[in-house]
């Protein structure tokens, strides 16, 4: 028989579980990057690009935040596009940070570096 | 009479009863030393009249591979640089050596998509999409399948709020607009669990007894690739 203190407790728990549904089995959190990604897709734009970085951008932030490992390719991704806007010292620091945290990515990385100069 | 019709329900439901193996059974690559952990996406391979359908797969295939715990080089840098060299449907990478691709990208296994359907249908209150694929991971460098995956999935976009117009007007709207990105998501991640995971998935190396393998589903045809 619950009391209602467990009954409660349980509550709460189901509630903080499902605060944590956006984090995927494999631990990561992915915010809505299929969405602005295929915005881009359909039409490609400064608009929809900024739109997809921004998204790149909160996603770091709130793996950060949660304590996460930030997904495969998204320090990469904001990389390629800050050297497509012409900035080349940052850009070469993403791609320096995906390459440590996903250490098979550096064949990839620095072939995206080196055809960068 | 009764009997007649116990017997012939017992037999189709052993019928209806598929066949299952184990992930290492049949993938046996995937728990040996092969290194497949760098997986490169090409772009989709699309057989049906559906111009549109490729986006949404795209767009969403990178992360259910993640999320199996494979490291998936960047999908939208791969496919700016396959756009770049004139690549769009991996049709066109028909006949590449495998090898090319961890000559190129740095990659130890290369996943092929391939669209055979996809068919919307509207029917007022209910609606649904049939999505025929193919999925077929091979290794860069022993040119060996990994795993594979083909089947048909029908989708539903119904509306289901049991009040006849909302159900009417959201159904419309659903199998109308043009946004199938959930429904690629769910056709992905149906694909995948069959998929020995990678590893950054907790259970690396552990899932192999999983026995969810249908053998004719796991059987798509490399040379088709």
């Amino acid at each position: 028989m619950l009391t209602k203190t467990k009954y409660l407790f349980i509550l709460a728990a189901t509630f903080m579980f499902a605060g944590c549904a956006s984090v995927t089995e494999s631990g990561y959190y992915w915010g809505n990057y299929s969405e602005t990604y295929y915005e881009y897709i359909k039409a490609p734009s400064e608009q929809t690009v900024t739109n997809h970085l921004n998204e790149l951008n909160s996603i770091v932030d709130t793996s950060k935040k949660k304590g996460l490992k930030v997904p495969p390719g998204i320090y990469a991704e904001i990389g390629y596009i800050t050297a497509k806007r012409g900035d080349n010292d940052n850009s070469i620091a993403y791609y320096r940070q995906e390459a440590e945290l996903y250490p098979e990515s550096k064949g990839f990385i620095e072939r995206l570096i080196s055809d960068q100069k | 009479m009764r009997l007649l019709i116990s017997i012939a329900i017992a037999l189709l439901m052993t019928g209806c009863a598929a066949t299952t193996t184990t992930k290492e059974a049949a993938f046996p690559d995937m728990y040996s030393d092969v290194n497949r952990q760098a997986m490169l996406i090409v772009p989709v391979i699309n057989e049906t009249t559906a111009a549109e359908a490729p986006d949404f797969l795209n767009a969403t295939v990178a992360q259910p591979l993640a999320d199996k715990g494979y490291y998936v080089l960047p999908v939208p840098i791969v496919s700016n640089i396959f756009k770049e060299a004139g690549i769009i449907d991996g049709t066109q990478l028909k006949g590449i050596p495998f090898s090319t691709y961890k000559d190129k990208f740095g990659a130890e296994s290369v996943l092929f998509i391939k669209l055979t359907s996809w068919e919307t249908n509207y029917m007022v209150v209910s609606g649904n999409v049939t999505v025929g694929m193919e999925y077929i991971l091979v290794s860069a460098e022993t040119n060996n399948v990994l795993w594979s995956y083909k089947n048909t999935f029908v989708l539903d976009t119904s509306g289901s709020s049991g009040n006849l117009i909302a159900d009417i007007i959201v159904t419309a709207i659903s199998t109308a607009a043009t946004d199938y990105v959930p429904v690629a998501r769910r056709v992905h991640a149906n694909a995948v669990t069959t998929l020995p995971v990678g590893k950054y998935h907790p259970k690396y190396l552990k899932d192999g007894k999983v026995k969810n393998v249908i053998p004719e589903l796991a059987s798509a045809p490399v040379e088709r690739f």
